[in-house]
This record gives structure tokens, C-alpha cells and sequence, in this order.
């Protein structure tokens, strides 16, 4: 679903991320970790097409980013470790819009809004604008505008950062659920508990190179996640 | 502490200036340009108070009252700082977007108002040298000038906009408390704009009548303005004859005030800042959705962002207000357009082409998409992360210009074809070339936000008021509107028909809209997609 080949990203002198390549295939959640710095949300912003890369090449769907981004965006949903939404627009206007961007059918939009509003609780608060919303409002928000098209692949930055429990929890059902519908999930997170939970594979990032990767087990052999991204970071060598 | 906002402020407002916007910077010979430009202007609105004062030097002096010379300098730039930072105050003191990290620091409510506050006083200072430097200029050419009389003119210069801010701090503060309480905001603050805009064009229109009627009338007016405002006569007499204590009462009566609301917007801005715009929660209740194809939804949003934003609304569509106010003025009293085109001498033979160009040049100042990619800000992901092509939302910024802009051309075209009575050619090129301009104006501001991009602005006002790429769009589009308008009226309308010259204008300037509308295509879709990279 996801296959990211050997992608270098420069700014300036500075490479953020490092000949990375890795692969998600349909029905993984695949969880990306890494020290501030590491170069995920460059990673992420590369795959969804947002920012241009230097060398490698990702492919989304069998269809690459580089040469056909329109295609790639269509089945892609992605949700920002900043939700900065259109401030302007009220919560439902900015969900339509979403579902006019992606040519949501008016039955569907109707039915996954209702769905996924309820689901987050956010179904009364539709009507203001997004100005007035909370941090954990607005990140709802954008995780529902994710969902809006059934996308194939879903790319998460730090998805739970403002996130109230309960609201986690279902987030966490959703991304099962996606997964076990042949969907594909790559997410960054901080919170290596979640990651060790959720994720089928993992991968682990330090300045700009993959150190480790592969399924949990495989990662993490009979330590925590917690153990090992200390171990390597200490050690900063590959193990790929 | 202070030092250190200060310097934040100052930094923001350079970077804002003269920095690319994104990572790369920005090349000497574009910072010579945008100081070009931004000279034109000093030049410009310099000589235009600088004719106002080389027509009152002489009568003032003739009558004694050199003193009424300086109080009108004290007059304008009081008047002038006010309006122009008005609305200013208010987006920076209250709307400023890093409000919350700064009350989150360790740093006094004072500090943050003093910063606010001094920042947007250097910014005036800067526009009372385009009075001061004419007012200073025609003085000394006409009149003996001492060291003395230039060390209290520059003295009183200094003190004069703290007045001016007393006024505008308390007025935003007023804003701030009312907006606060009403649900729609923006309404609000454009009827605010709109009496603002009113008074001041009331004013602007009937200059010339009351210079003429101040020049006649010296010592009457001199006699009114010393009996009803004494301070103005007060900073009149400490600059021309050198009244120390006329110099100590001008200081008093500006610093005072300013300390005064210092003081008390420091007390309250803790409150007026934390306050949570808008007003009742409104609950949502479920109804049937609107489907738009992806085109539509963009210029939608484009639209739904003027209709919320007063700024942006009142700011970059001031044309549109002019054109619609004038059609309204002309359906209701048509015999107006006859007192114009007798007080612009040798224009009456071609008076229809000039109105082509009068309405050309108010369309100059309707610029919704010169700062439209700017105000996509740090939301810019989303257009950058949808399944469209960079230039379907980039034309959604120019159909959203146009979709205003338009109608309101037609509706000045068929105001000014029934009160001139035109031929059916004349009334043509009154709808046809307003609108090749109202494409090429539209097109020309997403041209040069692209390339003038401001991506990481803290409050709206930077972009919509501040960008280069406005400075640059108004000045272009003022260029293409002056330099074959003067051309025609003092060359090319002796040897062309007037059709000739106006189907030639229509076709240069649909060829350039092709050009534009190309480079959009092309390089401004991968300009877009890399405005992150």
C-alpha cells in the first residue's frame, strides 16, 4: 500500500531523512518512532505529497508520488500533529468542503459525518467555527475529515496528542477496524506504550535513518519498545 | 524584557518586509525593488501635502498666523494616524495570534502592551515624515527658517503621534469590548470601516473646497481653531515663534493622555485578550448537505474567507465599495457626472474612454487574490494534501475575485452608460475593458503571491495590508491603468479612434491575462506544490 524506496530529503545542507525505505502492505498498522528531530513529520509530509523529495521514491496504491500525486492524494487521508484547519469555516462547512475536495457522494458524506461525529462526540459543536474550538476539538475534527472518503491509507502524525481517553479509544477501534478492511495505517507517535499495542510493524528513526524495522516481535524480541529505542539511540548504529 | 519583545517585534516586522517568506531569502536586487516602490509611494502622497502646503504658506504669513501653518500639520497628522492605525491597534493589540504564548511567559501584561504598543508607533512615526518632509520642505523654501523653529517642529513631531495613539488605543479597546459581545463580528467591524471610510471620503471629496475655503478665510479660520482647539494653536506657536511654554503645553497635552491609556490598556488586557470571541453557542442540527464539485468548494472557502474577515473584506476590496457607492451615487443623481468631467480640464472630448480608465484604476485597489495564497498560512497543508491539481486551487483564488468583482463592474458600466448617455461602442468598452482588467487584476495577484508568499503570519492584517505582493499588484496594476491612459489623452487619441485605441487595450491586456493564466499552468503549480519544500 505504501512503499517508501530510498527517499532523501535535504534542506539546505541538512539531510532530514537519509536513504529510508520501507514498506506497508495492506491490512498493517505501521507505527514510526523516533526522537524529536528524527525526521518523521518530514517522512510523512514527503509521502502525502506535501513536501517534494530529493531522491528515492514512494509509491501510494501502486501509483507513484512523484509522477502522479492527484491519484496518490485520492486514497490517502492525512491528519497533521497541528490541526490547522480553516478557522473560518464552522466544523460541518469544513467537512463538506472535505468531502467536495474528495467527491464524497451526498449520501455518503451524510452518513460518515453523522457516524464519526457522534463517535467523537463532536456532533453539537458542528455548527461553530473552527476558531472557537479546542486543541482536542480540532484534532477530532481532523481525524473525522480523514475519514470522510474511506481511504485505502491513512497517515497519522501524532494522532493521540490531544485526544481525550475516551476519544483515543475509539480511534484506536477505527484504526483497527481500517486495518482489518484491508487498509493501511502509517502513524508517528511519542507514546511507545500505544505503539507496542497497536502496532503490526515498527519502525524506528534517528537523524534522518531507519535504525530498526520489522514486526513487533522482531523489533522488540523479549524487551519493551521502551528498552530497545533507548538502546539504540545510545548506540545511534543501524539494525535494519 | 522589554528590550528583548521589542527586538522580537522589530524582527517579525523586517522579516515580514523584506524576507521571501519561506526558506529562501531574498536577493538584494528584490529588496531594492520593494524600496523602489515603497519610495514611489513617500513620493506620491508627499507632494500631495506638500501642494496643500505651499498654497497655504504664503496667505497664513500674509495674515499673521504662521502658527495656523504648523496647527494644520498638526491637524493632518493627527487625522491621518488615526485612520491609518485605527484598525491596525485593534488586529495587533487583541487579535494577535501569539497573544496567549506571550501571556503564557513570564512577562508583565505591560511589557506585551508597551512592545504592541511602541511597535505600532515607530510604523507612525513613518507615515508623519510623509507630512512632516513636505510640510518642513515648503516652509523652508518660502519662508526664514531658524534652528530654533526646526528643533520644535521636530520636538512636537515626536510628541504629536502619542496623541494619536491615545485615541486609536481607546477606540480599539472600544472595538474589542463591543465585537466581544455580538455574534457577528465581522459585521460589526465593516460597518465600523464603512462610517470610518464614509467620513474620510466626505472629507477627501470636498478638499479642495475647504482649502479654498481656509486659504480666503485665514483669519476667520484662525480664529475659530485658536478659540475651539487651543492645543492646536498651542503646537502652532511653540514651532513658529518659538514658545517654550507653548512647546512644554503641546508635550503635556500628548504625552499625558498617551501614559494614561498606556496605563489603563495594560490594566484591562489581560481581561480584553483572554475574552473568547463570539457569542452564544449555537448547536448544530442535522440537515442536508450541499454537494459542490472540488472547483466550486475551493472558490466557496475563498469566498466564505473575505465574508468573515472585515480586514480582508475592506482592505483588498475598497475598489468594489467605491464602484458600488458611485453607481448608486449616479443612479440617484446623474447630473454628477457633468460636475466631474467639467473639474478635469481636457478630458471632456474624451471623457467616455476616460471613465474606461477611472474605472480601471478603482479596480487597481480590489486585490482579493494578491494576498490569497498568503491567507492560506499554516493551513496550507490542506490544499497541498488534496486530490486536485495546485492550479485548480489557485484559479479558485482568482474566480473568488472575480466573482465579486464582476457584477460590480457591470453594475458601474450600466451606471455610467445611463448617466453619459453613451454610444452603444462607448457603453461595449465601458462593461468589456473593466472586465479584461477585473481578469487581469485577478490573475496578477495570485502571479505575485506566488512569488511573494507569507506563509507564517501572526495576524491576517501582515498579509492583507502589509505584503509586498500587494504593494507590487496596486502599483503594476496602477501602472497599466496611468501609462496608456495619459498616453491616449496626450498622444495616441489624436491619431487613433477611440474604438482603435480601446479594442487594442482590451486585446494587449487579454494577451497578458493569457500569459499569466499560462505561467499559472505551469510554474505557479509547481511553485505551489513547493511552497513547504
Amino acid at each position: 500500500m505504501l512503499k517508501i524506496e530510498h527517499l532523501t530529503k535535504t534542506y539546505g545542507d541538512k539531510k532530514a531523512v537519509d536513504d529510508l525505505s520501507i514498506h506497508i502492505q495492506p491490512g498493517e498498522i505501521y507505527g514510526f518512532i523516533g526522537p524529536n528531530g528524527a525526521g518523521k513529520t518530514t517522512t510523512i509530509k514527503c509521502c502525502c505529497g506535501i513536501l517534494r523529495f530529493d531522491a528515492g521514491e514512494i509509491d501510494v496504491d501502486g501509483r507513484s508520488v512523484r509522477d502522479d500525486p492527484v491519484a496518490c492524494k485520492k486514497v490517502t487521508a492525512y491528519m497533521p500533529d497541528e490541526p490547522d484547519l480553516y478557522e473560518f469555516l464552522s466544523g460541518i462547512k469544513y467537512l463538506n468542503f472535505i468531502a467536495d475536495i474528495f467527491g464524497v457522494s451526498k449520501k455518503d458524506r451524510e452518513e460518515r459525518i453523522a457516524k464519526y461525529a457522534d463517535t467523537f462526540e463532536l456532533t453539537a459543536d458542528l455548527a461553530q467555527p473552527i476558531s472557537a474550538y479546542s486543541h482536542g476539538m480540532r484534532q477530532k475534527l481532523s481525524v473525522i475529515a480523514g475519514l470522510i472518503h474511506e481511504p485505502k491509507l491513512i497517515i497519522m502524525d501524532e494522532p493521540f496528542v490531544g485526544l481525550d481517553p475516551i476519544a483515543t479509544h475509539r480511534l484506536r477501534e477505527i484504526m483497527r477496524e481500517h486495518c482489518s478492511g484491508g487498509g493501511a495505517i502509517f502513524f508517528s507517535t511519542h507514546v511507545l506504550e500505544v505503539a507496542e499495542k497497536l502496532c503490526d510493524h515498527v519502525a524506528i528513526l534517528s537523524q534522518g535513518r531507519l535504525v530498526a524495522s520489522g514486526t513487533m516481535d522482531e523489533v522488540k524480541g523479549d524487551s519493551s519498545l521502551e528498552q530497545v529505542f533507548l538502546e539504540l539511540e545510545d548506540k545511534g548504529e543501524p539494525n535494519v | 524584557m522589554f528590550k528583548a519583545l521589542m527586538r522580537v517585534r522589530f524582527a517579525a516586522y523586517f522579516y515580514n518586509m523584506f524576507s521571501g517568506g519561506g526558506r529562501r531569502k531574498n536577493s538584494r536586487g528584490k529588496t531594492m525593488l520593494f524600496a523602489a516602490l515603497m519610495l514611489y509611494v513617500f513620493v506620491v502622497f508627499g507632494a500631495l501635502f506638500g501642494l496643500f502646503f505651499s498654497q497655504v504658506a504664503d496667505p497664513f504669513h500674509a495674515i499673521g498666523a504662521d502658527w495656523l501653518y504648523f496647527g494644520f500639520f498638526g491637524i493632518f497628522t493627527f487625522a491621518m494616524l488615526f485612520i491609518l492605525s485605527i484598525f491596525m491597534t485593534t488586529a495587533q493589540l487583541y487579535e494577535a495570534k501569539d497573544n496567549e504564548l506571550l501571556l503564557s511567559l513570564p512577562v508583565p501584561p505591560a511589557a506585551i502592551v508597551g512592545s504592541r504598543i511602541f511597535s505600532l508607533l515607530a510604523e507612525n512615526y513613518v507615515f508623519e515624515l510623509l507630512i512632516f518632509i513636505p510640510s518642513l520642505a515648503v516652509w523652508c523654501a518660502k519662508m526664514p527658517v531658524s534652528a530654533g523653529l526646526v528643533i520644535s517642529f521636530v520636538v512636537a513631531a515626536l510628541f504629536l503621534p502619542l496623541l494619536a495613539f491615545a485615541f486609536t488605543g481607546l477606540f480599539a479597546w472600544l472595538v474589542s469590548q463591543i465585537t466581544s459581545r455580538v455574534r457577528n463580528k465581522t459585521a460589526l467591524s465593516t460597518a465600523f470601516s464603512l462610517l470610518f471610510l464614509l467620513v474620510y471620503f466626505v472629507v477627501y471629496s470636498r478638499i479642495n473646497i475647504y482649502i479654498r475655503h481656509v486659504v480666503e478665510n485665514g483669519a476667520s479660520v484662525a480664529d475659530a481653531v485658536y478659540r475651539a482647539v487651543r492645543p492646536v494653536y498651542w503646537l502652532g506657536s511653540a514651532v513658529a515663534y518659538g514658545n517654550v511654554g507653548h512647546l512644554l503645553l503641546t508635550i503635556l497635552v500628548c504625552a499625558v493622555p498617551f501614559a494614561a491609556v498606556y496605563a489603563f490598556l495594560s490594566a484591562t488586557f489581560l481581561r480584553t485578550a483572554g475574552t473568547k470571541r463570539g457569542a452564544a453557542k449555537v448547536k448544530y442540527e442535522r440537515r442536508a448537505l450541499r454537494v459542490s464539485t472540488s472547483s466550486a468548494a475551493f472558490t466557496k472557502k475563498e469566498l466564505t474567507r473575505i465574508g468573515t474577515s472585515s480586514a480582508y473584506m475592506l482592505n483588498a476590496g475598497l475598489g468594489l465599495v467605491f464602484m458600488v457607492g458611485g453607481s448608486v451615487a449616479l443612479l440617484v443623481k446623474p447630473s454628477l457626472i457633468a460636475g466631474v468631467a467639467a473639474s478635469v480640464p481636457g478630458t471632456v472630448s474624451y471623457f467616455p474612454q476616460t471613465m474606461v480608465f477611472a474605472v480601471c484604476l478603482i479596480l487597481s485597489m480590489t486585490m482579493f487574490s494578491a494576498s490569497s495564497v498568503s491567507l492560506e498560512g499554516r493551513s496550507v497543508w490542506i490544499p497541498l494534501s488534496a486530490p486536485v491539481a495546485g492550479r485548480e486551487v489557485l484559479f479558485a483564488k482568482a474566480r473568488a475575485h472575480l466573482t465579486l468583482t464582476l457584477p460590480a463592474v457591470v453594475i458601474t458600466g450600466a451606471a455610467l452608460s445611463a448617466a453619459l448617455k453613451v454610444t452603444a461602442q462607448n457603453a461595449l468598452f465601458l462593461f468589456l475593458v473593466p472586465s479584461v482588467f477585473a481578469v487581469f487584476t485577478a490573475l496578477l495577484g495570485v502571479f505575485v503571491n506566488l512569488r511573494h508568499p507569507r506563509l507564517d503570519w501572526v495576524s491576517e492584517v501582515q498579509v492583507i495590508k502589509q505584503g509586498a505582493s500587494v504593494l507590487i499588484v496596486m502599483l503594476v496594476t496602477m501602472a497599466a491603468v496611468f501609462v496608456p491612459g495619459l498616453a491616449y489623452l496626450f498622444w495616441l487619441g489624436r491619431i487613433l479612434p477611440a474604438w482603435a485605441f480601446m479594442t487594442a487595450y482590451a486585446v494587449l491586456l487579454a494577451a497578458v491575462c493569457a500569459v499569466l493564466w499560462g505561467w499559472i499552468c505551469r510554474r505557479g503549480e509547481a511553485l505551489f506544490s513547493g511552497l513547504l519544500s
